[in-house]
């Protein structure tokens, strides 16, 4: 096996509400694949998102490390993440997240913004992206005017057109019909078999679950699958 | 420039607020444009008269005469290079309502003090040798159409003549210019102070203000100082300022242009800092989860303040460029308006420069409380509320 793109060791976290401390994770220890498609399944607060936002360096551990390519990032302060995300991370939402004011081309570019790239060169990059979701004929509609399988694909183009090695995507086709999902799934499925992205997607649907390559159970914040337990 | 663009963008998604705050804000600067840039105007016709000007008035008010004896007493000061004397005659022509301000002077020398009066070497030799003679400004001779030649009456609202005649006959000699610089609407007739006097029934030998030349700026001050001790102890004290300052008095008898200024600006820019940032408050409470997003996809706390401070100075900046073009455009149009008293009214560039201050102050200070909620913002907390 080749080195893992990111590994929690010993990552603990919780979260105080109303003077009441509860731990999510207590020393959480799992490694990530570099090339890996995995989804993480559990029930309801059993850590899937807080999991997702530490992988994402959207949160911060109370104890333990996070390891990105052999740079320990836990400790780095926000706009060190910040640029780190850009580069290294893409985001796929549940409900999309996108502009409502922009249009999807515009939605994708926002981070090539980020880059020194010229507007040509973004624009190239842009149509790639639309081109690998299979949007090209709507770059110039508003999200308003997608359906949200539509709205979805926008959002994966924005998370790849920066061209991130790790995908993040929580709950991705919660919010999508049936049909929908499949094709979400589908091009998850492309982005890490032929453009060899790491993905890692939390999930509610065994259906969509079972196409990853590994599938993950979250429980009170542990994992209860025994590869991940042996670590 | 990609930021340029995003700022735009934001901006103008709510057409209608946006098209509103910028209204507001091009009101609030045309308000400002008007009143300062009418203050610095003035301000600079005033910075014309020469710094080693003086006049000198009665002390009671300058409405109230000095004895005429003043003005050669006033001559022998040393230093005093020339000194002139004007008196108020109040006249009109014909009916009242057409009122022509009138001076009667001393021919000789009152042009010498009179920097904005440009009039040609023959009409002035044919006003100074004529005692019964008037000159007129260009713009008032050609309204009543008087020719050099004809007999002018013109009428005292004060003065009678020794046959109880309010009606003055004159023989008008010609018309003279004022420097632009001076503006269009100035300047009065002028009579000769001997044939007034000689004429009038009562107040002879009074006159009314004394012009005073001195050698140099810095012999000024000493002898605005030795005139008005000169006559401490006289039956009419005197008071002599600088003739910019009598100016800028003689103008702010009424209202005290400066504190208008300061008064309607202060509550315009108080209305607009409490529309527009309360405007920008709540449209960046709107954009929270989008902000969100921008910091997820990796845009920089920094970043993201820059484009919200962007934001409410882009808006600040439009509206007060343009409340600043229709402050212009009323100025010129003003200036084409025939015989307005003003003078000269121009957006000088300290008033455009201080205006844009102000406009960065605004944009920045509306901007300034969303912009660091904006570069705060955490993450988790924004996206949380799913
Ligand atoms: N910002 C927060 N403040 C307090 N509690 C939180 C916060 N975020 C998550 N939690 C709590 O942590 C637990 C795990 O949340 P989350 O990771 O969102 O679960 P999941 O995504 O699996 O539903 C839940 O009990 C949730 O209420
Ligand atoms: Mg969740």
């Amino acid at each position: 096996m080749t080195d893992p793109i990111m590994r929690l060791e010993g990552v603990c976290k919780g979260y105080r509400r109303g003077g009441e401390e509860i731990q999510i994770f207590d020393r959480l220890t799992i490694d990530i694949e570099t090339g890996a498609f995995i989804s993480i399944m559990g029930p309801s607060g059993s850590g899937k998102t807080t999991l997702l936002n530490l992988l994402g360096g959207l949160d911060k551990p109370d104890d333990g490390r996070i390891v990105f390519d052999g740079q320990e990032i836990q400790g780095w302060g926000e706009s060190r993440l910040a640029k780190w995300r850009a580069a290294n991370v893409g985001f796929i939402f549940q409900f999309y997240n996108l502009m409502p004011s922009m249009s999807a081309a515009r939605n994708v570019e926002l981070p090539l913004l980020l880059t020194n790239y010229s507007a040509k060169e973004r624009r190239r990059r842009v149509a790639t992206a639309l081109e690998v979701v299979g949007l090209s004929d709507r770059a110039r509609h508003r999200p308003r005017e997608l359906s949200g399988g539509q709205q979805q694909r926008v959002g994966i183009a924005r998370a790849i057109v920066a061209d991130p090695r790790l995908l993040l995507a929580d709950e991705p086709t919660g919010d999508l019909d049936r049909q929908s999902a499949d094709e979400i799934l589908s091009i998850l499925s492309l982005l890490n078999r032929d453009l060899n992205k790491t993905v890692v997607m939390v999930t509610h649907d065994p259906q969509a679950a079972s196409r990853a390559r590994q599938e993950l159970h979250l429980d009170k914040g542990r994992f209860t699958d025994a590869q991940v337990a042996a670590q | 420039m990609t930021d340029v663009r995003l700022i735009l963008h934001n901006l103008f998604r709510k057409l209608v607020r946006t098209l509103l705050l910028i209204t507001a804000t091009m009101i609030a600067f045309l308000i400002y444009g008007t009143l300062a840039g009418f203050d610095e105007s003035i301000e600079q016709v005033y910075s014309k008269i020469p710094a080693d000007r003086l006049i000198t008035v009665n002390t009671i008010n300058f409405t109230q005469p000095l004895p005429y004896a003043y003005v050669n007493r006033v001559r022998a000061i040393e230093g005093v290079e020339r000194a002139s004397h004007a008196n108020w005659f109040g006249g009109y022509y014909r009916e009242e309502r057409n009122q022509v301000a009138t001076f009667a002077v001393d021919p000789e020398t009152y042009m010498d003090v009179a920097p904005e009066i440009r009039v040609d070497p023959q009409v002035r030799d044919r006003f100074v040798g004529t005692r019964g003679a008037m000159i007129a400004p260009r713009r008032l001779a050609e309204q009543y159409g008087w020719q050099v030649g004809d007999q002018v009456s013109l009428f005292s609202n004060i003065f009678p003549r020794e046959n109880g005649s309010y009606a003055w006959p004159f023989e008008f000699a010609g018309v003279y210019d004022i420097r632009a610089e001076y503006g269009e609407g100035g300047g009065a007739v002028l009579i000769h102070y001997d044939y007034f006097n000689e004429a009038r029934r009562f107040g002879r030998d009074d006159v009314g203000w004394i012009t005073i030349d001195a050698v140099s700026p810095e012999a000024a001050d000493r002898i605005a100082e030795e005139v008005d001790a000169l006559f401490a102890n006289s039956r009419a004290q005197t008071e002599t300022s600088s003739a910019a300052a009598f100016q800028r008095g003689f103008l702010e008898q009424s209202i005290s242009i400066a504190s208008v200024v300061t008064l309607v600006s202060t509550a315009g820019f108080a209305t607009i800092l409490l529309i527009v940032g309360n405007a920008m408050v709540v449209a960046i409470r709107e954009r929270t989860r989008e902000v969100a997003v921008l910091k997820t996809l990796g845009f920089g706390g920094v970043r993201i303040f820059r484009l919200i401070l962007g934001e409410s100075l882009a808006l600040v900046l439009i509206g007060g460029a343009l409340g600043l073009g229709l402050t212009a455009l009323i100025f010129s149009m003003l200036s084409q308006v025939p015989g307005n008293p003003l003078p000269p009214l121009k957006l000088y560039p300290i008033t455009i420069a201080t205006a844009v201050g102000y406009m960065v102050l605004l944009g920045i200070v509306t901007g300034l409380i969303p912009a660091v909620g904006a570069w705060r913002l955490k993450i988790v907390t924004a996206l949380g509320r799913e």
